[in-house]
């Protein structure tokens, strides 16, 4: 590679910089080595670059400049709204980000999720219902109630059964499959001591009977 | 939840850890391109504020030095436009002259309370005087590549111009220099007399 005193010229600051590749440089050498004007040109800019290296030197920074440094950046997050410092409290902190976002996406789909779903399945999601055996004996719940209540006159319709349990709890024999048939018998026969099979709901108390023997 | 004072701190123990070491050559920077002390420490603060404010867009392991300095000489850039009044230039390389100088209008005036005596070399030698003779940009480039000692590369990150800008900028505000010290550097020996080079 051969250099005119131009290249060379625009290459000088290059070349005592060491900024130049190996073939760039090695030009620049030897043309300046047989080149008075652009040995000048490059001694000047290696001349300025070390009286700036000897003259320009440093001066220490004030220590009330640390002081105020590190206090404005202490202040910093005041200084910014809402959205700002909630991009910085999760710029460093992936996983609380990813997992904040996931609630926020997850949550209100639950909420709507369990209220579509509650009503339509009440009894069987809400209230908590057990397959069991009691004994107990058929009774009006009308005459049992006004009687513990010592009310002397009778009641005004027809009779409401229901099975008083060995323990003493009014259960309310739903009208509907067996219900119908034990009530209908319990009436009939006046036989009032029962088994009933069926499904308890404690929390209403009713009894589903799926099947009775009279006692 | 989230332990976001912790998460803060950490960060901005991180920034500092990174930041604070460039402190005296930030400020060093900034009092040569403004010439005066609470410019210089204005100009020191918003540079360490934006480069908090865009820490996370800092890539972890490469050069810090280097990326702060662009923020300072971005912020001086910016902020001395603003102030002056000039409009943005489309053609650096020749408008550098253009530059209002605002050192005559307002002369180095360092508080009394200030240690003066700190400052005797930075403007007070002829190479110094010089060097404050240079417009803004061929300052920069002199002292980012001199006295910093970043690579041609980097000041052209800094800088936000071509390689080959940051080399031709150079050479020309040396060839400046040279002649604002043309009888200082020859009286004392630096530079020996010989015939002026052909441009």
């Amino acid at each position: 590679m051969t250099l005119d005193c131009a290249q060379v010229t625009a290459r000088a600051a290059a070349f005592i910089d060491r900024e130049l590749d190996e073939a760039t440089a090695a030009a620049v050498a030897e043309h300046v080595e047989k080149c008075p004007n652009c040995v000048q040109e490059v001694q000047q800019q290696r001349q300025m670059k070390l009286l700036v290296q000897q003259h320009a030197r440093r001066v220490t920074a004030p220590a009330s400049l640390r002081v105020r440094l590190q206090q404005a950046l202490v202040d910093y997050p005041a200084r910014y709204g809402f959205v700002e410092q909630v991009r910085q409290l999760f710029r460093w902190q992936p996983v609380p980000a990813l997992a904040t976002l996931a609630v926020l996406l997850v949550l209100p789909g639950l909420l709507v999720y369990f209220a579509m779903r509650a009503p339509g399945s009440a009894a069987a999601g809400r209230f908590h219902a057990i397959e069991a055996s009691v004994e107990g004996e058929i009774i009006c719940i009308d005459c049992i109630v006004l009687d513990e209540l010592q009310l002397a006159h009778g009641h005004d319709a027809s009779h409401r059964f229901g099975l008083r349990t060995t323990e003493g709890r009014i259960l309310t024999i739903l009208a509907f499959e067996k219900g119908n048939e034990l009530m209908q018998q319990a009436a009939l026969m006046d036989k009032h001591r029962v088994l009933v099979h069926g499904r308890l709901l404690p929390e209403r108390s009713c009894v589903q009977v799926r099947d009775f023997s009279m006692l | 939840m989230f332990r976001s004072k912790p998460a803060g701190e950490e960060r901005r123990r991180q920034f500092e850890a990174l930041a604070f070491p460039q402190m005296d050559a930030l400020h060093n920077l900034a009092l040569r391109l403004t010439r005066h002390r609470l410019d210089a420490e204005d100009l020191v603060q918003e540079t360490y504020l934006r480069a908090f404010r865009f820490f996370h867009k800092f890539a972890a392991g490469t050069n810090f030095k280097a990326w702060i300095f662009r923020i300072l000489i971005n912020t001086f850039i910016n902020e001395y436009r603003r102030k002056k009044r000039v409009p943005p230039q489309a053609d650096f390389e020749k408008t550098t002259l253009s530059y209002p100088q605002p050192e005559s209008e307002r002369p180095d005036q360092f508080e009394t309370d200030y240690d003066e005596r700190r400052y005797a070399d930075l403007f007070g030698d002829e190479v110094n005087a010089a060097l404050q003779k240079l417009s803004p940009e061929f300052r920069m480039v002199v002292l980012l590549c001199d006295l910093e000692e970043f690579s041609y590369k980097e000041i052209a990150g800094i800088m936000g111009v071509p390689i080959g800008t940051v080399m031709s900028r150079l050479a020309r505000a040396r060839r400046q220099l040279q002649q604002h010290l043309g009888e200082y550097a020859r009286g004392t020996g630096v530079i020996k007399p010989q015939k002026p080079a052909p441009e």
